[in-house]
This record gives C-alpha cells, structure tokens and sequence, in this order.
C-alpha cells in the first residue's frame, strides 16, 4: 500500500525517488507586525479572546492570586496542579492534587513555556509534571507566566523547543462554540474560565 | 456517506423552498463575510502570507514523496505508527482493525471531513463500535443522521428550535431546553461521560509536520484535545496532501486558516501531538496511530487539477458562493459542498455522479479571491466543465454542427429561419433546448443574416 501510493506520486510527478532534496525552501518568515510593546499585544490579545489576567510582582503571590479567584467565582479550595510550582508557600487549607485532572476536578493551575503576543495565546507543554489534561477538563483554567517567556511569534516559541514533547498546546482564550445559530458561546467541552497569573 | 450529487438539481429546488434553511443561510453568509473580512482588513501581511503559503504548498507538493516518507520516519522515532490507505476502504479496514486490536467499545470523534470522505462511522458502526461525533455540530448532526452541510460548521443548516428538539427526544431529559447557553451545557454533560469513557479517540489534522512527525489539529470546543488525551488509542487520519515540512511552515499556514474559516486570528486551541504518551507522562493515549489516505490525490498531482491540493479546508470559498448561499450545502450531496467540492466530488465519485456540480457557479470568482492559497476554482470548474461536455455533446449540438461546417446548407436555413423569426418575434418552446424555454423565451432570429448584410455591403 505505502509504495503503491509513493509510486504514484513519483509516477505523476515523473521522477524517481529522491534521497535529498535537489532544492529546499528558502527560509522566509512573514510575521504580522505590531508597534506596541509584547506585554501590552499580548494583554490586549489574550483580553479580546475572553481569557482574563492579573499582574502580580512575584512567584510567592501566586497562592494568594489563586485563593482570590476561587472565593471571587465561589470554588471549592481544590485544585490539581503543575508540580512546577510545588515549591510555592501554599496555604494548609487549599488542598492540593499533583497529578492528572479526573472528571471532579473544578480548578486547574499549570505553568505556561511561552505567552505569544501575536495572538495572546499561552503555550503549555506537556511533561510528567504538567499532564495535558489539566489544561481541558477542569471548568477553570489557571495558568502563570513569567514575564520573561513572553515573546512576540509563533516562531519565536518553535526556536526555544528542544525537542517536541508530546503534546504543545497553543491556547487561544477558553473553549468556545458557534455552531447553534452562529451564536458564541464560551465552555463547550474545555475549560469556561482560562485566567492568567502574569509574574513580572 | 453515499453521495446523491446526481440528483443535484432536484435537491437545489427543494432547499430553496426550505424557509428554515433559507433563514440560516442568511444568517451565515453575513457572519462568515464580515468576519472574514475584518481579519483580512486587520492585516497588512495577509497578501504577503497567502504567496507565502502557495510556495510552501507547491515546494511541498512537488516533494511530496520524500516530505511523506520524512513524516513517516519521524512518526515511528516518536513511538507512533502509520498506516497507509489507497482507498477509502482500505483506510476503514485499518481503522476498523486498530480498534478491534484495541478491544474497543466506544469511540469518541472530533470533526474530520476526511473521515466522512472515507465513511467511517457507518463502518466502525457495523463492526460493532459505538462511535460519537463531539464536535457540538457534529453531534447535533449525527442525532439527526443528516451529513453535514458545511466544512466548518456542520449544523449550520440547523435552528436552536430543532436542535432543542433532537435533544429533547434524544437525551432523555425531563425537561426541554431551548436556550443557546442551555443547550450547549447540556451537550458538555451527555458528552463528557462518553470523552471518560471512550477506549478510542479519533481526530483529523489540519496539517502534518514532516520535520518533527507531529500532527497538528485545530479546534475551537475542546472537543478534539479531550478526544486526544482521554482515550487510550488515539488516530489520526489524515490525507497525504496534508504534509508540510516545518513547524514554521505550519505556523503561516495557520495564521491564513483560522481568519480565511471564522474570522479569528487563532482558533481557541491549537494542539501539536508527536507521537504517544511518555515513559513517566501522567496522561495521554497509550498508542498513537496514522491513517495517511490517498484516494486520488497522488494522480491530482501534477495533472490540471493539481491547484486543488493546496487546499486548507477553511470554507471561505463556501461561504462567498452565491449559488451555495442560495442552496445550502446538503443540496451538493456528498461530503464538500460549495465550489471547493464542485471540484472534488466529480474527481473522487466521478462525472457520471456528480456532472451538475461544475455547472453550479456562476463563475463569478469571489471564490478564487477569498482563497487563502489562491486556488483557481473557476478554471477548476471550467476544465470540467469541458470534460463532462466532452463525455456528452447533445443531439442539438451534433445537428447543429452539421449545418455549420457545410456553409451552402446553413445559409439558406438560417435566412429561412430569419424570415419565420420576423413573423413569430419569439420562440416559446423549441425542441432539445427545453431547458432554455422552460423559463423564458428564445428571441427569434430577425431580419436579414450577418452573411445577407455583408454581402450586401461588399456589393456597395
């Protein structure tokens, strides 16, 4: 099946098989252009696709951001977790699950690679400590971001990944539907809140 | 899905008295336009980006066999397996036996249009698999059991009243919902048990990245990531065209997808997968299939249909139709409506299937223009147009190029005809041109003929 179908490409394009490439695609990029500066794009993007955010000074205010947006949407103090921030001074009342989210879990918080101010998109990489499933299931989606990791392109994310982990999610504000009379409804199947913990 | 595109013209007149459809129509077109074209306006490179994209596509295609083979190679240094398909039975028996090895009961789906090409769920289905759309217009669609009338809005065709309806009778709820809010909630529950409890996750890819093996999908619900990372097999099917080098080459392809579909700069969520879970990762399928399928792509290669197979799938040339604005996309009766698939279908089912797609264009271009890839789709349209004229010159014709060629015949006929012509001023019916006086009038030839007058003239 697999030299039938290459066979007919080779066929149709009529030459043999090649072992490299007679001429390559000239690398050329074309980016959108933007005079504002990343964080203010990308505040601005993320802000006009529904995703919300709140600055905060350092990494020990990150407990404290989350135990404010729990109480401010009436959340249980359960979330599942990105081990990345396990270090963190987390409060004994918050309870805490490390590990993949399951059907029950109401919040998640992970750690973003990138924040790309094109778009206002965050891009979250799977790995043992940041299961993909936090980023879908859980109704709330709680990512931090240092302000060190915005950058401006798509591109400039694929020049800091080493290899492909398994997963590379690009996060474009919270799950979405247009398919009952074109009316935009956000929280289809993925997370109805996404909110970002900007740490400058 | 079995097509009815023969029956084209029957089911063009049915849906334009269909007032419920016609209402949708009109709501879409304006939805879809002005989106598109406040993306559009919004940026400068779009042009820039469009040539862009065409050379990544040509460079690719030309390549095509060695980009392919480099995806293959990348898929199993990740851990994933690819299977090849020439047909579209051949792919259903792939997907079929992946499952079965899988002993898998349900199977939960995001949207894939190559997925209807092939007819999958009616296959999985008789091999004994529960298999459920997730995409919300999707699965509003199967509990109709209607195909899709969009490539990117399914139940486009679809009113929040009957959506409540099928709900209603399909749920087994006590109560009948019919706000917007309200009914996709109540989708998310009756779907997220089968996402927790699905075996098999099966999605689509909007591209295939050669360099790294990585399939990319774009979604707006969600619905594609859970089936992705839920299941404990995910596949992916995919035809070969799909391919492109580089994750930059992806990253431009994608910044003309989603504004060329919805008017969006990016799609909610755009998912880069290579290859299964990892030794210590906590979540994601345990393994990871490709189904590549052909069927007729390799032979569009290279031949007068090869501009077809830069094509991304984004609908706009659907959505700026104004024969598909004015029927609708089941009226096409396969899987692609609109020009896109006035192409497509006669080169996947035939000519004999589906002759009146080519016809249905008014060759007005819009098409070409919104093109993201600047595919020429009234050329597309014109060369079959020529096939399938080729295939069947009517009687009329054959008679009437009889007399043409032979001058001393065709001239006093047609002088006789003028001269009928004066005293009739038109013709209500003339025979093998039916279709013509069906609606209107055919004027009758007036006055002398070009050959009288020219004569005349010479002689002066």
């Amino acid at each position: 099946m697999r030299d039938t179908i290459l066979n007919n490409i080779r066929k149709s394009l009529g030459r043999e098989a090649v072992k490299t490439l007679e001429e390559s695609l000239a690398a050329h990029t074309v980016q959108p252009a933007f005079g504002e500066t990343l964080i203010y794009k990308f505040i601005k993007q993320l802000t006009k696709v529904s995703g919300t955010f709140e600055s905060i000074l350092n990494s020990k205010e990150i407990p404290f951001a989350v135990l404010e947006f729990l109480q401010k949407h009436n959340l249980p103090q359960e979330i599942v977790i990105d081990s990345c921030l396990k270090s963190l001074p987390w409060p004994n009342k918050l309870h805490l699950a490390y590990r993949a989210a399951q059907a029950e879990d109401m919040v998640s918080l992970s750690c973003g690679f990138a924040g790309i101010a094109e778009t206002g998109s965050l891009v979250l990489l799977s790995s043992p400590g940041s299961p993909t499933t936090l980023n879908f299931l859980p109704d709330n989606h709680i990512v931090v971001l240092h302000k060190d990791n915005l950058v401006a392109h798509i591109e400039d994310v694929w020049a800091r990944i080493g290899t492909m982990p398994r997963s590379v999610n690009i996060i474009t504000g919270p799950s979405r539907t247009a398919d009952i009379e074109q009316t935009i409804q956000l929280g289809a199947h993925g997370p109805r809140r996404l909110h970002l913990l900007l740490v400058k | 899905m079995k097509s009815t595109a023969h029956a084209f013209k029957s089911q063009a007149k049915r849906a334009l008295k269909n007032v419920n459809l016609q209402n949708a129509l009109t709501r879409t077109k304006s939805h879809f336009i002005d989106k598109r074209r406040a993306a559009v306006n919004a940026l400068p490179e779009f042009d820039a980006l469009r040539q862009r994209a065409r050379d990544i596509k040509e460079h690719t295609l030309a390549h095509l066999d060695f980009y392919l083979e480099q995806f293959e190679k990348q898929v199993h240094a990740s851990g994933g397996q690819l299977h090849w398909a020439d047909t579209p039975q051949a792919a259903r028996d792939q997907i079929v036996s992946i499952c079965q090895a899988a002993k898998a009961q349900r199977v939960t789906k995001g949207k894939s249009m190559i997925s209807e090409e092939i007819a999958l769920n009616s296959a999985l289905e008789q091999a004994g698999f529960e298999v459920i759309e997730t995409d919300l217009g999707e699965y509003i669609i199967q509990l109709a059991k209607e195909p899709p009338s969009h490539i990117i809005a399914p139940a486009v065709h679809k009113t929040r009243e009957e959506v409540a309806d099928l709900f209603y009778q399909h749920h087994g709820l006590t109560k009948r919902l019919s706000e917007i809010p309200d009914l996709v909630n109540e989708a998310r529950q009756v779907l997220r048990e089968k996402f927790l409890t699905a075996d098999v996750g099966i999605t689509g890819a909007n591209f295939l990245i050669a360099e790294t093996g990585t399939t990319v999908l774009v979604t707006n619900e969600g619905n594609g990531d859970l089936s992705n990372t839920l299941p404990r097999v995910h596949i992916v099917v995919a035809s070969i065209e799909k391919v492109v080098p580089s994750l930059e080459d992806a990253t431009t392809l994608l910044r003309l997808l989603a504004r060329s579909a919805t008017g969006q700069e990016m799609t909610s969520y755009t998912t880069f997968s290579t290859g299964p879970r990892r030794p210590e990762d906590l979540d994601g399928p345990e393994a990871f299939h490709i189904v590549l399928v052909d069927n007729g792509r390799s032979e569009m290669l290279g031949n007068e249909f090869h501009d077809m197979l830069r094509c991304i799938r984004c609908g706009a040339c659907l959505n700026h139709c104004p024969v598909y604005g004015a029927v609708g996309g089941h009226a096409y009766g396969w899987v692609y409506p609109g020009p896109m698939g006035s192409v497509l279908t006669p080169l996947m089912l035939g000519l004999k299937e589906a002759r009146d797609l080519p016809n249905a264009s008014t060759l007005c271009g819009r098409c070409e223009q919104v093109c993201p890839m600047q595919i020429p789709l009234p050329k597309l349209l014109r060369h079959l147009r020529v096939k399938e004229h080729q295939s069947r010159t009517s009687w009329a014709l054959k008679l009437w190029a009889f007399f043409a060629k032979r001058p001393r015949l065709y001239h006093p006929i047609t002088a006789l005809l003028g001269k009928i012509g004066r005293r009739r001023g038109t013709f209500r019916y003339l025979p093998f041109a039916g279709g013509w006086t069906a609606s209107r009038d055919m004027p009758a030839p007036q006055g002398q003929t070009f050959m009288e007058a020219w004569k005349k003239q010479q002689v002066k």
